[in-house]
């Protein structure tokens, strides 16, 4: 299979990426790297209270991470990232199939020594100052005091809350509240990270520093799986995606390949002269080639999960009406 | 006082009866808990699987969660829950307590002939019911506020294992309560000392001198709402200074009377209302008037059976059979304490006391021992009621009669005391158709007084035990309820708890008008309680077996909440009776029986138990 | 600044919260025995309105009734089964503190007050095996009545029930001789009621013989005081037992007069007594009475109603005494021959069966005003009706009065009144009372002397007022007699036939107790 080196779209002049790109090259899938995570057909129907399945939230979910990825779970609301999350963290049982973290049963509190999880909405004890709640979780990972007032210290300059570690976090505006619950996800240092929707509420300069702040997690050899319903969260820092919908996973797979249009040649450059342009026009039509277009290029992926939500809505439709 | 017979047992005959039947619970339980956690595994993920589940989480249990608990996260955990606390205003509480101290002199009868038994009574009893409420509102919404907050998210993807969560929500809890505690016992500690303290002057008016018996008498001032009668002799003297005292007890107290070097007197503080009596209790048995042995004593028509009555002037007679009496105890002479009930016949002489007798015997005596040497001669005394009168009986007021009719005196130890330190007291009434009434607890032997201070904290150690009890209760049910339910199951186990008595009593018939159905009915249909109901056989037949199954139920899970009445003490410390040490064991190991299941049985739930669902 | 802004702003809210209460504290203050407290509660003095008419506001009872949330019903309930558990199980301590809530809770209840007091004073007194104890006990009922009488100022009722208590409950139980001194000697009883209640314990009008302040006599106070109220409510607010209500003064001034007799006090201050009990009874004569028919009557107006009946009788025979010699003619003519036999004797002289004929005969002789004046002619009778009205008015007066003396058995003590107060009674009682107690010490001859002084003394009293002798103040005598009997039978000797008492003997021998007024007044309550 043909797999030319991808321009990737905007992001690619930051030096830490090219780092990254010597570190750890993104594995392919199927590729080499330890597995971290791992769903076999993991399945989680709600019930209600006389136990009569209610939702099916994941359906036959089966995918893996592995060790220094950043993996998105890509889909609408309501299709089954939150829940997926809160099966590998064990807040929820699988109604059946498996959910293994680090080879353990998602349900084995031990597990959690490596993992830090950033909720959804920041739910932190808000009579608490910045301070006092990284040492409570801290204390949670039975550190000792000394470990855990250098690693405050170290989380507060990192998330840039030195100026308000005394105040009580109901009086934290929502970004800071989300850097706080970062900071506390990281308290431990742990090998993986799971992120619930890690940018929503923020500025786009707070959504800027978050995605960075990502990237440089995985560049420090961490796994990070995060969830999002924000293809730009996701196009930028994933490096592979798994995309659900209504439970069911429908995509899954490196961004670059999922987006790379096979039979399409997308060419960018700056500085050429018309000449050139019609140099290489020619060179093109030399090879029995079409051109399409030159011009700069949208953002694909929203094209491919819309397609994705199209095509598997009609699916279901066409099933209601088959029925 | 009104002592429970159960309280007569001491910790080591309880203990073993004891550890069976929670052994027997406990096994109850853990087959239950497994069979329906089985049950249900069975049909969510079929039999092989159930079995492997079910092994897992107990093996989970013993080989992990259980004893892995790492103090520094139960503590974190508990001072979260400590902080949480504050933040919902547990000084509430407090102020609610000073509020109520503050006000209390308006609701307490200031005439009351027994004044620290009221103020203690209440103090103590406003203490417990706070702590109660305080406990039950913390614990029961804590957990199910987390859970709905979701900040039990944070908390639960950390590695903290369910225990954890459980003891860390119990242990902050209790701190918070147990500082509620020792704060309100100091402020009631003061509040009674205070209420009790005042200073009579010498009312000059009444102030005599007796030459001949060298004895000054009089009246003190009116305060407090009382006035004493005091003398001093002159002759008593006790470390350099002449000193009387006011007699007899005036509200549970008297006062030290000096008097100075300028012939003045002087009145001191009141002494003795605030006392801790160590009570060695006997086996009581009585005889009939044919002088035969029997369990319980006439009745005299009262309703209430608490005490049994002899007859005067026949053989019938009180018997209580004392043990470990010793010399090391009893030094000088055996202390009795006892508060006789008297019921006449006839009013005879109004003025007078109706007498009776104390005869101490020898319950075993030795086969070669002098006949005439086991019992000693009666020792005379005037039944006073309502509170108890101290008799004491000195080494050489013994006396038996030997053959020749002279009076001898008899050792206590060696004559009376068997070898096993048995002895016997008998009270008899001497008067013809007047009865003494008595209990267990009316006559008992005092070794010595304790500290009333020391018997406070007791107390509070009993107050204590029970907020322990409500939080863990609290906190169990909000590991699987939300927060107002989870209160209102924790305030039914209080309920139950305190009223298993009258449960019973309503099964037995004791309290009459029949269950709920039954008592409903003659509610509003007016039938009085005694009557037979006005309804068809068949109607009636159907109310009361649904009241009784519905008490028995009631019953059932009562007998297994802990018994509240059971860890009140406050009666005790009212009354001024030491609180044994062996009913402190016995609670502190119930209290901790319950910590035991309930810590396993919330560990479980939790355990099993979708954080986000 | 931001930290301190909320603190800044709760200062603020807690001054303005104190600065619009100020004028609610100053205009609502409750009044007090030293100032006569705000705005609100002079007007409310000032036109008897509201709670503050009914009794003292006490704040406590308020916020508890307050606190029960509307629940008082509930938790008075809850309180009363408390209360019969503690007394069941002999907690009298907790039992009076229960009854203390259980006013706050319903002050103006007066049956609570009533019930509960009565419970104090009579069942858990009698609890206690020492006398002193339970007197103590009364005393805690009477104290509790008194506090309900802050709380329902101006009750006749529970007035009257303080008078009744501290009268009867302290005068009248077998241990009365130890009550008495004990009450008698209550000095710090006596200053309380005189400071706190103002009764005036400790003027001429409520000291006994012995100088201290009586129990009778204080009773009497508080009936007087029980009488005050009744003036601005009317005698409405008595309900239907106005006499009774009205008696029980006078009549606690008789039993004083019995008691210091009792105790030995056979001289001036006994007549003395008995002159104040006179005077106390004939007020009660002079007192118009409500009568539960309806009408008002003054007992002692008997006699002028009497009189009027008679009056306005001549007066319609005088219009036209032809017309009434006919009708009686009319009416001897029938009849029968055994009556007129019958009527023909004296009335001690007719046998049994002349007795009932005489009083057939007298039944058909009896001529109405009606009968009368039917057979008047017209231009008479409208006259005649109007004085036959007004006669029959006079003459329903006259029956309530006499229903009314009936009731309370007023002649009996009128006369008793009158004649203890002469010396020959108190000597008479004196010469029984030292014979009794020769008597008891064997002194024979002694007693004999002094029973035969006192029997001629009696018999004398017997004499003027014959009366005397029906009535149960013969029982006195009765034991003394009997004792009397008993030492004449020593020496084998009986009742000389002419001994004036014999009545008292055939009762004595008959074992019948005289039904009527009990010498102990209410001992039977015990």
């Amino acid at each position: 299979m043909d797999t030319p080196e991808a321009v990737d779209s905007e992001q690619q002049e930051s030096p830490d990426d090219v780092s990254d790109q010597q570190q750890s090259p993104a594995p392919a899938e199927g590729a080499e790297g330890e597995v971290i995570i791992e769903t076999r057909s993991l399945t989680k129907v709600y019930r209600d209270f006389w136990g009569r399945p209610k939702v099916r939230a994941v359906k036959a979910l089966d995918m893996q991470v592995r060790r220094g990825e950043i993996f998105g779970l890509l889909g609408p609301n309501g299709s089954g990232k939150s829940t997926t999350i809160k099966l590998l963290l064990g807040l929820l049982f699988p109604t059946s199939g498996q959910a293994l973290v680090f080879d353990k049963n998602s349900t084995d509190v031990s597990k959690n020594e490596r993992i830090g999880y950033l909720p959804e909405e920041s739910y932190l004890y808000k009579f608490l100052n910045a301070e006092e709640t990284l040492d409570f979780y801290g204390r949670l990972f039975n550190m000792s005091a000394a470990q855990r007032r250098s690693r405050t210290q170290q989380l507060i300059d990192l998330v840039d809350l030195n100026w308000a570690k005394r105040r009580q976090l109901k009086e934290y505006s929502k970004g800071m509240t989300r850097r706080i619950g970062l900071a506390q996800a990281l308290i431990n240092d742990p090998e993986l990270i799971l992120l619930d929707e890690p940018t929503t509420g923020l500025d786009p300069i707070g959504t800027r520093e978050m995605k960075d702040l990502i990237i440089k997690l995985r560049d420090q050899g961490k796994t990070v799986l995060m969830c999002s319903h924000l293809l730009a969260d996701v196009q930028d820092v994933c490096d592979r995606i798994a995309i659900l919908h209504q439970g069911e996973l429908k995509e899954l797979g490196r961004v670059d390949d999922l987006l790379s249009v096979q039979d399409v040649t997308q060419i960018q450059a700056r500085g050429l002269t018309p000449e050139a342009e019609e140099e290489i026009r020619q060179v093109i039509e030399r090879h029995q080639g079409e051109l399409v277009t030159m011009e700069n290029p949208s953002t694909t992926l929203e094209d491919l999960f819309l397609k994705i939500v199209r095509e598997s809505d009609s699916a279901s439709t066409a099933e209601m009406t088959e029925k | 006082m009104v002592v429970d017979p159960s309280e007569f047992i001491t910790f080591n005959e309880w203990f073993p009866l004891a550890i069976w039947s929670y052994a027997k619970i406990v096994l109850l339980l853990l087959s239950a808990g497994l069979g329906i956690c089985f049950a249900i595994a069975v049909v969510r993920h079929g039999p092989t699987e159930a079995i492997y589940i079910i092994s897992r989480a107990v093996t989970g249990f013993f080989s992990r969660d259980g004893v892995q608990v790492s103090p520094r996260r139960v503590i974190a955990l508990a001072q979260l829950a400590i902080k949480e606390s504050l933040r919902r205003r547990v000084l509430v509480v407090f102020g609610v307590f000073v509020l109520v101290m503050l006000f209390a002199g308006w609701m307490l009868d200031v005439e009351s002939d027994n004044p620290a038994r009221l103020y203690l009574g209440f103090v103590l009893t406003m203490s417990n019911y706070l702590v109660l409420a305080l406990a039950m509102f913390l614990s029961a919404f804590s957990l199910p506020n987390d859970i709905k907050d979701r900040t039990i998210y944070t908390v639960a993807t950390k590695p903290v294992r369910p225990l954890e969560i459980f003891w860390g929500r119990v242990l902050g809890f209790i701190t918070v309560g147990t500082i509620l505690l020792v704060v309100m016992g100091v402020v009631s500690g003061i509040f009674v000392h205070r209420g009790l303290d005042h200073r009579h002057q010498v009312e000059t008016t009444s102030a005599d001198f007796d030459s001949e018996l060298k004895r000054h008498s009089g009246e003190t001032s009116r305060d407090a709402h009382h006035r004493h009668d005091f003398f001093v002799d002159e002759e008593t003297v006790i470390g350099g200074e002449i000193i009387g005292t006011t007699d007899p007890i005036v509200k549970e107290h008297r006062h030290q009377v000096t008097l100075k070097e300028d012939d003045s007197l002087q009145i001191g503080r009141p002494q003795g209302s605030l006392q801790a009596r160590v009570p060695i209790y006997g086996k009581l048995f009585f005889r009939n008037r044919e002088g035969q042995a029997e369990d319980v004593g006439l009745n005299v028509g009262k309703e209430w059976t608490y005490r049994s009555y002899i007859e005067g002037n026949t053989l019938s007679a009180a018997v209580w059979n004392f043990s470990g009496v010793d010399e090391t105890k009893f030094p000088e002479g055996l202390l009795l304490e006892m508060d006789i009930r008297v019921f006449r016949t006839s009013k005879g002489e109004i003025e007078a006391q109706i007498p009776g007798e104390i005869i101490l015997r020898n319950p075993n005596p030795k086969p070669d021992a002098d006949p005439a040497r086991q019992a000693c001669m009666p020792i005379p005394f005037a039944a006073t009621e309502f509170a108890a009168s101290e008799v004491f009986v000195g080494l050489d007021q013994l006396k038996f009669q030997d053959v020749s009719g002279q009076l001898k005196p008899l050792n206590l130890f060696e004559d009376l005391v068997d070898e096993n330190g048995q002895l016997e007291v008998w009270i008899r009434c001497r008067e013809r158709a007047q009865f003494f009434g008595m209990a267990q607890a009316d006559v008992y032997l005092k070794a010595q007084n304790n500290s009333f201070w020391m018997n406070f904290a007791k107390c509070h150690l009993g107050l204590w035990m029970q907020m322990v009890l409500v939080v863990l209760f609290g906190v169990f049910f909000s590991t699987f309820l939300t927060g107002i339910v989870a209160m209102k199951a924790t305030l039914a186990t209080i309920v139950l708890g305190m009223f298993s008595g009258f449960l019973a009593d309503v099964h037995s018939g004791e309290v009459a008008g029949g269950g709920p159905l039954e008592s409903l009915f003659r509610n509003t249909t007016q039938q009085g309680v005694t009557t037979d109901l006005d309804v068809s056989e068949g109607t009636s037949a159907v109310m009361k077996t649904t009241d009784r199954v519905y008490l028995r139920s009631m019953m059932l899970i009562s007998g297994h909440l802990p018994n509240y009445p059971e860890f009140n003490t406050i009666r005790k410390v009212a009354y001024g009776y030491d609180i044994s040490h062996h009913i402190i064991a016995r609670h502190m190991v119930i209290t901790f029986g319950y910590f035991l299941v309930l810590s396993v049985m919330g560990y479980f739930v939790l355990r099993t138990r979708e954080f986000a669902a | 600044m931001n930290r301190n802004s909320p603190f800044v702003r709760k200062v603020i809210y807690i001054s303005a919260i104190m600065l619009l209460l100020f004028p609610l504290f100053v205009l609502g203050q409750p009044g007090s025995t030293s100032s006569s407290g705000g705005k609100l509660s002079r007007l409310r003095e000032s036109y008897g309105l509201s709670q503050a008419q009914l009794g003292d506001i006490d704040p406590v009872s308020v916020s508890m009734q307050l606190a029960t949330f509307g629940m008082r019903g509930v938790a008075v309930n809850i309180l009363w089964d408390k209360a019969a558990r503690y007394h069941k199980t002999e907690d009298f301590d907790n039992l009076s503190a229960t009854l203390n809530q259980i006013t706050k809770l319903q002050p103006h209840f007066l049956k609570v007050w009533e019930f509960q007091a009565h419970n104090l004073s009579y069942n858990i007194s009698s609890e206690f095996d020492d006398y002193r104890q339970r007197y103590h006990w009364v005393k805690r009922g009477i104290n509790f009545l008194i506090d309900g009488t802050h709380y329902n100022r101006d009750q006749p009722r529970i007035l009257q029930n303080v008078g009744n208590f501290i009268g009867d409950k302290i005068g009248t139980p077998d241990e009365r001789i130890q009550f008495r001194e004990l009450f008698q000697e209550d000095i710090d009883f006596h200053q309380s009621l005189s400071l706190e209640e103002g009764i005036d314990t400790f003027s001429r009008r409520s000291l006994g013989p012995t100088g201290t302040p009586d129990n009778w006599l204080v009773s009497w106070q508080w009936y007087q005081k029980s009488e005050n109220a009744v003036d601005p409510l009317g005698q409405r607010a008595l309900g239907k037992a106005h006499l009774l209500f009205f008696t029980l003064k006078p009549k606690t001034l008789i039993s004083f007069a019995i008691a210091i007799e009792d105790e030995g006090f056979l001289d001036e201050f006994g007549r003395e007594a008995y002159r104040r009990a006179a005077e106390g009874w004939n007020e009660l004569g002079n007192r118009e009475i409500q009568t539960p028919v309806g009408i008002s009557v003054r007992m002692n107006d008997i006699e002028i109603h009497r009189r009027a009946v008679r009056d306005y009788r001549n007066d319609i025979i005088a219009m036209a005494p032809a017309i009434f010699e006919e009708i009686q003619l009319e009416r001897e003519k029938q009849l029968t021959k055994n009556e007129q036999e019958a009527m023909a004797l004296p009335a001690a002289m007719r046998s049994m069966d002349q007795r009932r004929q005489a009083d057939d005969a007298e039944f058909k002789l009896e001529i109405t005003n009606e009968e009368l004046i039917e057979r008047f002619p017209d231009d008479l009778k409208l006259r005649a009706m109007e004085l036959a009205a007004e006669a029959s008015k006079k003459l329903e007066l006259a029956y309530a009065a006499e229903y009314c003396r009936g009731t309370v058995n007023y002649d009996y003590f009128k006369m008793r009144c009158e004649v203890e107060q002469l010396k020959l009674a108190t000597d008479a009682r004196q010469a029984v009372r030292q014979a009794d107690e020769f008597f008891v010490n064997a002194e024979l001859e002694k007693a004999r002397t002094g029973y035969e002084r006192a029997w001629v003394m009696w018999g004398e009293i017997f004499e003027r007022f014959p009366q005397l002798m029906d009535d149960p103040e013969a029982e006195i005598l009765r034991q003394s007699v009997g004792n009397y009997e008993s030492l004449l039978a020593q020496v084998e000797e009986t009742i000389p036939a002419d001994f004036k008492l014999r009545k008292l003997i055939k009762m004595y021998e008959m074992d019948r107790l005289p039904e009527g007024f009990d010498p102990t007044g209410g001992a039977r309550s015990q």
